[in-house]
């Protein structure tokens, strides 16, 4: 039995995860949530803001000031406001509550005007939030950044249960082995903001390799059957299970991407593998049936690429976009995430930083094991398709 | 026909075998690469399948021509230890037969 993990620390830069604040006219951005010094400590505050596009005249304020005017309910349930919070301007309020941020939220205005409006938080999107003209006020949403000190730890766990050596070549190919596989890969953050979630899986891997322009390259076919979790800070839960399906995967390693790097190691003499481009394909099949995402089938393309210039400056890219092949109209079906990260091997710095030998070990131990990188991530991916926009240093190693 | 196997041969297929995984410092000149300190340690931690990659070369290389040998199907073992040089010792001059 294999085993391998690979463990990140991730600290989020600035505080917070920046959520997308563009707004715009016919589609605004949603909800969500604030933080709140309570006896020393952060605390999140879950609110709606709703914005008025004139200051409330003093003879309605007693009525926007009353929570009972205002009723939000999600798909199951309806939740209670707790406070009304209003701007010194008197055009902004904030609808203060305790609701799941994944629900479906619906808000209802009682005092004067009785026009429901829908949240989609689950896909990032709203329907119009205007109340129109000519009624009491005209109002839109607007989702707030949290300002805390964030932080996460990704890992990567791949353990080969059981695996069968084939050792069949020919026509340049070598199918090397069949395995049975047990993953998990994803990220453990401190709040739910961050970019959080697992994907975990056991299944069958093919793993033929071939060889093009004097070099091999990997590739791994898989069948397997993957659970999704995500974060639900509203429930208290570190594995809320979002998603369950089998799964179809391709992995391949583009021939002659990794030339460039492999000869600049020739002359250099940087004994590091040469990575190429890597691409892979899977397709989720739809599960449940319950409208969220696990009803659905999905497929996921993926790239990564790396540029170990020196075990000063590796640069490594990923890019993936997953798409909900037979998701209903209006579900946003399609999300796209990139992030680059510039990284370097400890033992390069280990001169400068001496003390790093006595916490990571001897010289031979550290080389390609323990790294530090600056990663820049944006967009929305799986398993939890949250929009962030995330700016992060953190340390990792390998075992 | 199969070349004959001994040190030179070997060698020559084993910079072929290194090559072909494509770590790069093992192109260098040969005298040059099995100094210690030069070769350390690949970073197999993390890129687990390098003795499968290795290995495959080998069988790729080894068993074509011009050598064709026969290669036993042993992967070599990776660890923190190892050098260019120690696995020339113990797994390059084992796994090959003629």
């Amino acid at each position: 039995m294999k085993l391998k993990l690979i463990l990140l620390a991730l600290f989020l830069l600035f505080g917070a995860v920046a959520f997308s604040q563009t707004f715009d006219e016919n589609n605004p951005p949603v909800l969500i949530q604030s933080t709140k010094v309570i006896n020393g400590k952060y605390k999140t505050i879950y609110s709606i803001r709703v914005t008025f596009t004139a200051a409330v005249e003093d003879s309605n304020l007693t009525t926007v000031r009353n929570p009972g005017n205002w009723q939000v309910w999600g798909v199951s349930k309806t939740y209670s406001i707790d406070t009304v919070q209003l701007s010194f301007k008197k055009n902004k309020c904030n609808l203060v509550g305790n609701w799941d941020i994944y629900d479906n939220l619906f808000l209802r205005f009682k005092g004067g005007s009785e026009k429901v409006v829908k949240t989609d938080e689950a896909t990032g999107k709203t329907t119009h939030w205007g109340f129109g003209k000519g009624e009491a006020f005209d109002v839109n949403v607007q989702r707030l950044a949290s300002q805390k000190n964030l932080f996460a730890f990704q890992h990567q766990i791949k353990v080969k249960a059981i695996e069968r050596n084939l050792t069949l070549v020919g026509n340049g190919i070598w199918l090397r082995s069949l395995s049975l596989d047990v993953i998990s890969n994803g990220t453990f953050a401190s709040d739910d903001t961050v970019r959080n979630g697992t994907q975990s899986s056991i299944g069958l891997a093919l793993n033929p390799y071939y060889f093009a322009a004097g070099l091999i390259y990997r590739s791994e076919f898989n069948f397997s059957y993957q659970v999704e979790t995500r974060m639900n800070q509203a429930e208290d839960q570190l594995f809320d299970v979002i998603d369950q399906k089998m799964k179809l995967g391709v992995e391949l390693e583009l021939p002659f991407t990794n030339y460039p790097i492999y000869k600049l190691h020739t002359r250099t003499g940087y004994a590091r593998l040469a990575m190429p481009l890597t691409i892979d394909f899977n397709y989720l099949f739809g599960g449940n049936g319950d409208g969220t995402f696990g009803s659905f089938d999905r497929l996921d393309f993926g790239a990564r690429y790396e540029l170990a210039f020196s075990p000063y400056l590796i640069v490594q890219g990923e890019w993936q976009h997953s798409k909900f092949l037979n998701a209903p109209v209006g579900f946003d079906d399609s999300a796209n995430f990139y992030s680059i990260a510039f990284a370097q091997d400890l033992d390069a710095v280990k001169k400068t930083l001496g003390f790093l030998k006595f916490v990571l070990g001897p010289e031979d131990e550290m080389r390609g094991k323990n790294f530090i990188f600056f990663r820049i991530s944006n967009g929305r991916k799986a398993p939890a398709f949250q929009d962030v926009d995330e700016k992060a240093f953190g340390f990792g190693t390998y075992f | 026909m199969a070349l004959i196997l001994n040190e030179e041969n070997l060698k020559k297929a084993y910079f072929e075998v290194l090559a072909t995984t494509g770590i790069g410092a093992a192109v260098n000149d040969g005298d040059l690469l099995l100094q210690k300190n030069v070769l350390v340690v690949v970073p197999e931690s993390m890129h687990q399948d390098f003795p499968a990659r290795l290995l495959g070369s080998a069988i790729h290389i080894l068993a074509g021509e011009p050598y064709s040998w026969t290669v036993q199907n042993l992967e070599p073992t990776i660890d923190k230890d190892m050098t260019f040089q120690s696995l020339w010792d113990e797994w390059m001059t084992e796994i090959v037969m003629a």
